[in-house]
């Protein structure tokens, strides 16, 4: 029994600052400012129509939505065939690549601001959903090509012999045996892809300005002339972690295959 | 016909695996390559197969050289010894895969093929059950199935039976007798077992060394093994080999034992005062025989009996070497106990311990020349 106290005692704890962030929400800016309340005691939907009609938020999700996509598209897609030669082929120094992509992570995004600034400014990528999409490969691309390079050597590589002595074509052989196969996999990976795209800050304001301003930026801007909205604010975070929830809730199962299968 | 290797060398960085191997699958026998676990079997069936590149050496298929022809070109089926099938297609859908791989068969002739050669290996009622929901048996029947599907016309098995329980392996065994006497395919089994090879083959190949020490049919490597590893590896138990001297007692020649045994040499031509090989089959030794004409009686120590059914396999120790000897029926004898085995003069084996080569049999052993 005792340990159950605990547990729950640990998750209330846990839960305050999302609890406050949905409370915050449904308050009005004054209720917010003067006293501490621990439920709304004017209750409103204001701050949430704010967000729903004002083009200045809508744009954001939008944005967010479409470069975290983008992102995974482009994740993925490098990091099939990148994880089925690190595991499958042996070349000169494949071993070295591989620790090495990984070390990408351990950068902090900071040190690589400048560099993608300059390129990105020169290229003219600068404001648009391909230079955040882009930039965010530097750190997903190692993490997907590592998670799933344990999906593909948890698969015999007599499989593939076979299907080459069943007659299969190697394009064949990828796509109606092999991809169905690293499925959890793949879905492990989008998913971590597309998180850290999502909640991504730093790259994502250096390199946006306002046309492609994805909703965390969008957040930390929001100062309005008459001050901080804390209202809106608390009701566009919410906002913000609804799509990570509905995603996770929909690849749970996947992510427990993932988490036990693979290298995550 | 069939296939025909020249010269093969492999090598996985300094261990050379294959060196310099020749060989000669004869079209539409069942043969096996026998060789210790660690041999290079599998490497050897690899690039038959066109799975593994070799290093130097030939290939060829039907007289045909196979270097520039892709695995798909070759009409092959391969088996391997982990049950290897789709694990994301239902049985049904392995077997058909091939089909629709390398074929334009309609959905009606794919079906009608699938549960012709589900029913040759008794999976039928398995179809729609994806291969991790079957028994290993099932599932290795499934990828024999596989590869049997497309009508190849060589079928390579590594090790296929070596993940099966027992009952099951000598099941499969009866049944790949029977199938592929039916079949016009060429088998290439590797294996360890010799009493797989032994049951199964009509030819047999044995991998020593990286070269193909012996390969011919069945009886005849079994029967006249030319060399010694050969001698010593095939048999269930295999042959008996105990080094002796050739000694000469009043103008008769006589193998002579470490502790001093003699065995009546009669027939055979040796030199005097040399040491040989002698080699004798556990089946060939009489327990308490009669002497008969001339000294022919060993008299071993019993170590242990072990009896499977109605036959025993006796395990004794003689100069400090262990040797067997079969009974047709179930021996209940103290160990310890000191018994006297008759050796028949004429299914003796002589070989040369230097060139490991066979210089002379007894008469009764078949000369197939």
């Amino acid at each position: 029994m005792k340990r159950q106290y605990y547990l729950v005692l640990f998750l209330v704890i846990l839960a305050i600052p999302i609890y406050w962030m949905l409370n915050m929400s449904f308050k009005n800016n004054a209720e917010i400012i003067q006293r501490l309340t621990f439920y709304p005691h004017n209750f409103t939907f204001e701050n949430y129509k704010e967000i729903i009609t004002s083009e200045f938020w809508r744009s954001g999700y939008i944005n967010s939505i479409s470069m975290s996509i983008m992102n995974v598209v482009f994740v993925v897609i490098a990091a099939v065939p990148a994880s089925y030669a690190f595991s499958r082929w042996d070349f000169r120094g494949d071993k070295h690549l591989f620790f090495w992509f990984l070390t990408n992570r351990m950068a902090p995004p900071a040190a690589f601001m400048v560099p993608f600034f300059i390129l990105y400014s020169n290229l003219n990528l600068i404001d648009t959903y391909w230079a955040v999409a882009l930039a965010h490969c530097l750190f997903n691309l190692p993490l997907a090509i590592w998670i799933l390079e344990g999906f593909v050597s948890g698969i015999p590589k007599e499989i593939d012999e076979m299907a080459f002595i069943d007659g299969h074509s190697f394009v064949s052989f990828f796509w109606k045996i092999f991809l169905p196969l690293i499925a959890p996999g793949l879905g492990v990976a989008a998913f971590f892809a597309f998180m850290f795209s999502w909640v991504e800050l730093l790259l994502a304001r250096t390199l946006t300005n306002e046309a492609a301003q994805p909703i965390t930026v969008t957040l930390t801007r929001s100062l309005g002339a008459g001050g901080w909205d804390w209202g809106v604010l608390a009701a566009a975070g919410v906002l913000c972690m609804v799509p990570g929830a509905i995603i996770v809730f929909l690849v749970r199962d996947l992510l427990a295959t993932g988490f036990s299968m693979g290298r995550v | 016909m069939g296939i025909r290797v020249e010269n093969l060398h492999k090598s996985y960085g300094p261990d050379k695996v294959l060196n310099g191997l020749d060989l000669d699958i004869p079209d539409r026998s069942f043969f096996s390559v026998v060789a210790p676990t660690g041999a290079g079997k599998t490497t050897l069936l690899r690039i038959l197969v066109g799975i593994e590149s070799l290093d130097k050496g030939t290939v060829y298929y039907d007289g045909e050289d196979v270097a520039d022809r892709s695995v798909q070109e070759r009409s092959v089926g391969m088996v391997y010894q982990e049950f290897v099938n789709y694990p994301s297609l239902t049985v049904f859908e392995n077997l058909a895969s091939p089909l629709r791989a390398s074929t334009d068969l309609s959905e009606e002739e794919i079906r009608q093929q699938v549960h012709e050669t589900a029913e040759m290996l008794s999976i039928e009622h398995r179809l729609d059950n994806l291969p991790e929901e079957v028994s290993g048996g099932e599932a290795q029947r499934t990828a024999i199935s596989r590869a049997l599907i497309n009508e190849p016309d060589y079928l390579f098995m590594d090790e296929p039976l070596a993940n099966l329980d027992y009952k099951l392996r000598e099941e499969l065994r009866s049944e790949f007798e029977r199938l592929f006497q039916e079949l016009e395919t060429t088998v290439i089994y590797a294996t360890p077992i010799s009493g797989d090879a032994l049951s199964m083959s009509t030819h047999i190949g044995y991998l020593y060394d990286g070269e193909i020490l012996e390969d011919k049919p069945k009886d005849e490597i079994y029967y006249r093994p030319e060399t010694l590893p050969v001698a010593e590896y095939l048999g269930e138990p295999p042959m008996n080999m105990l080094p002796v001297t050739v000694v000469e007692e009043q103008f008769e020649p006589y193998f002579e034992f470490k502790d001093g045994t003699r065995i009546w040499a009669e027939g055979f031509d040796l030199e005097e005062g040399k040491t040989y090989e002698l080699g004798f089959r556990p089946q060939d030794m009489k327990l308490d025989g009669e002497d008969g004409e001339g000294e022919r009686t060993i008299h071993p120590d019993l170590a242990f009996v072990e009896t499977v059914g109605s036959t025993s396999t006796l395990h004794l120790e003689f100069q400090g070497e262990e040797i067997y000897a079969l009974s047709g029926e179930p021996v209940h004898l103290d160990t310890d106990t000191t018994l006297s085995y008759t050796l028949d003069p004429e299914k003796l084996y002589v070989y040369d311990p230097d060139s490991e080569h066979l210089l002379a049999t007894g008469d009764k052993i078949p000369s197939f020349s």
